[in-house]
């Protein structure tokens, strides 16, 4: 239709475009925005390199997204990324229902794995004592993971082999993380841990919650928990070290955070009072910080270098915004 | 996200088109209370769906007109086609069935001015055996209700550059970019041998290009069925005496998709700088279009689609979503390359 003799219709191509093109990829960021609107702006005439586009550029191009989606139950959400800070965009359904639900192109089995790899996340490794909502290559090509079951890692495996679902074998299991990680659902850490990409966790953030917090009680400890700076959800982070306490913090958030709760005596956890350490993990260094799991790996000595590296990345914590987790 | 810092560029594009939208959504909210409102009073409304859209018309109808966006969205994603069964089930549950043509023409409107994308009706399979022929003409003019119809995208060419289209990610950009490769080495394979390769032929065809155990990081057969299921190609069975030939055809998606254009494109590049003087009439024949060139069918198809739909024309858009296939420069190395690649990553 030719829109563009049409003066009403100020919604235009390069709208469009940029619409189709964020859809085709799912989440954007505000850097890998920059080279599609700027080809964007050149194929509308208007010759215009990435380093031109502005921020304002973007976000005037997500709002008018954001509101031609609208209608359609569908909506633009952003959050920070919980280590890198990077802002990250992504087009998210406000509803799930029947029709979308058809919308994968995953077997049952592999959606199945799926499932137990986030049950895996956000109940088995996730426990008032050691919230590390994420799990290793290992733990995540364990037989009892990879083919269902009921009981908890390590159990019989004879066992884990009964029901219906046949799970997958350990290659398929490797390709399914592979993609996960490759469609920008999971990320994987440099030491080794799968978690939820910051556009998984926009996407599911009333899923998880509906599905894994059982308890009403505001006083009890919940599984999935938002961050007290920015509101959204933790999975890496600060945590109170008062283990029934839910106040969680990002990395990212703590330096605002504490400046707007400056009190005389040091930071205390505003939910129960309790001293506010720093010290007590969400996510993967939950677990990397315990003692046991470092004599482990100087037990096996190979290790040793990665250890480092983690060593380094926890005193320089937070102001390198380039240290996405990424295999080695 | 951050808003109220809206400037340069798309800055009254946006501003304006957010009030409107406000409003309009607004008022669907407040119409959805009463979703029982039947919409036969509105009969002949079907031709002012260009302006209704903004102001909206039923009731029901902004319901089932959002499901219906949703559902193409959907189906899209998975490459399925959207079918008359589908839209019927899940879009038109339990408004009048009658009611479908508008519901159709409302959204197409709001998919081409919200999205650039409309859905086109896929071909009908090519009777090949003489047993569906036969039971075709039985059968006498098959219902519009086995229309199916794919979303294609119908911006202007010059937005559809890898830069603002990549291979979509629904799978890695890296397999989405094999895939597409491949389905356009295998039907212009089937299109360049009249619409007909028997099994055998196209086994030898894959050897050739070693892709005959797998294609990328996936066994052949397996890619060859999701090709199958997807539309691309089809295959017919057919048992002459005691034995049984199986013969591929190019199907709907395919000839939406890649269509005789792709396959032009891929041979073109595969003769590269050594191209016959007379390739492209060569092609032509090989195709079966000895007269019009393949602009003229392809508009010539394309008009006649809008036709059936009855629709306002625009005009130079190619049905695709996707960015167009890129032809594989060098198909015979490729799929070896791939598995590399593949395998790094």
């Amino acid at each position: 239709m030719d829109v563009d003799d049409d003066p009403p219709q100020r919604y235009n191509d390069t709208n469009r475009a940029f619409l189709q093109a964020f859809i085709a990829r799912g989440s954007l960021t505000f850097k890998e925005a920059q080279p599609i609107l700027a080809g964007i702006f050149t194929a509308s005439g208007d010759r215009t390199s990435a380093e031109e586009v502005t921020q304002d550029d973007f976000d005037s191009y997500v709002a008018a997204a954001a509101n031609a989606l609208s209608p359609f139950d569908m909506e633009i959400r952003s959050m920070a990324h919980q280590v890198t800070r990077t802002r990250v965009w992504a087009i998210v359904n406000s509803t799930s229902d029947l029709i979308t639900q058809g919308a994968t192109t995953r077997t049952r089995e592999e959606l199945a794995y799926i499932k137990r790899l986030i049950d895996a996340m956000f109940d088995t490794f996730n426990t008032p004592r050691r919230e590390i909502m994420g799990i290793t290559s290992m733990q995540a090509l364990n037989s009892s993971v990879r083919k269902g079951g009921r009981q908890s890692l390590g159990g019989d495996e004879s066992q884990a082999t009964q029901s219906a679902d046949k799970g997958m074998t350990s290659s398929q299991a490797e390709k399914i993380l592979n993609d996960m990680v490759v469609e920008g659902w999971f990320e994987r850490s440099r030491e080794g841990w799968y978690t939820l990409s910051a556009q998984a966790l926009m996407e599911l953030r009333g899923w998880l919650v509906e599905a894994y917090n059982d308890s009403e009680d505001p006083d009890e400890w919940q599984r999935i928990k938002m961050c007290m700076g920015c509101s959204d959800i933790i999975t890496i982070g600060q945590r109170c070290p008062n283990m029934d306490c839910n106040a969680r913090l990002h990395d990212i958030c703590e330096a605002t955070y504490w400046q707007g709760h400056k009190t005389r005596e040091g930071n205390k956890c505003p939910k129960c009072g309790t001293e506010w350490t720093g010290k007590n993990y969400v996510g993967e260094k939950a677990e990397t910080t315990r003692e046991s799991y470092q004599i482990g790996k100087r037990k096996s000595g190979a290790k040793r270098r990665q250890e480092q590296v983690a060593d380094e990345e926890e005193q320089s914590e937070g102001d390198d915004p380039d240290a996405e987790g990424e295999d080695e | 996200m951050p808003s109220g810092s809206r400037k340069r560029r798309a800055p009254v594009e946006a501003e304006d088109e957010s009030e409107e939208e406000v409003q309009n959504t607004q008022r669907a909210r407040r119409r959805a209370p009463d979703p029982a409102e039947s919409e036969d009073g509105e009969e002949d409304d079907a031709q002012d769906a260009e302006d209704a859209d903004m102001d909206g018309n039923g009731n029901g109808q902004d319901q089932a007109v959002k499901k219906f966006v949703r559902l193409a969205m959907a189906c899209e994603f998975g490459r399925v086609p959207i079918t008359r069964t589908v839209i019927r089930e899940k879009v038109l549950s339990n408004s009048n069935a009658r009611a479908f043509r508008r519901i159709f023409e409302d959204t197409q409107v709001q998919l081409r001015t919200k999205f650039g994308m409309e859905m086109v009706p896929l071909p009908s399979r090519d009777k090949h055996l003489l047993r569906d022929k036969i039971n075709a003409q039985k059968t006498n003019a098959k219902s519009k209700s086995t229309q199916s119809y794919i979303l294609t995208s119908i911006l202007p060419k010059a937005y559809r550059t890898p830069t603002i289209m990549p291979p979509s990610t629904v799978e890695s950009p890296a397999a989405e970019a094999t895939y597409i490769g491949l389905y356009t080495v295998v039907i212009s394979l089937i299109a360049l041998n009249g619409d007909v390769l028997p099994d055998h032929k196209l086994a030898r065809y894959l050897e050739r290009l070693n892709a005959d155990q797998m294609m990328g990081s996936e066994k052949t057969d397996f890619v060859l069925k999701k090709m199958e299921r997807q539309g691309y190609i089809f295959k017919t069975t057919d048992n002459q005496g005691d034995e049984q030939v199986i013969e591929w055809h190019v199907g709907p998606r395919g000839k939406t998709e890649v269509g005789n254009k792709g396959i032009k494109g891929l041979v073109t590049e595969v003769y590269g700088q050594n191209a016959p003087q007379d390739l492209d009439k060569r092609i032509h024949s090989s195709l079966g279009m000895e007269v019009l060139t393949i602009e003229e069918a392809e508009r010539a198809t394309r008009e006649n689609n809008r036709e059936n739909q009855a629709e306002e024309g625009e005009s130079e858009a190619e049905p695709e979503l996707e960015p167009e296939p890129e032809p594989e420069p060098e198909p015979e190395p490729e799929p070896e390359q791939r598995t590399r690649r593949n395998r790094r990553g």
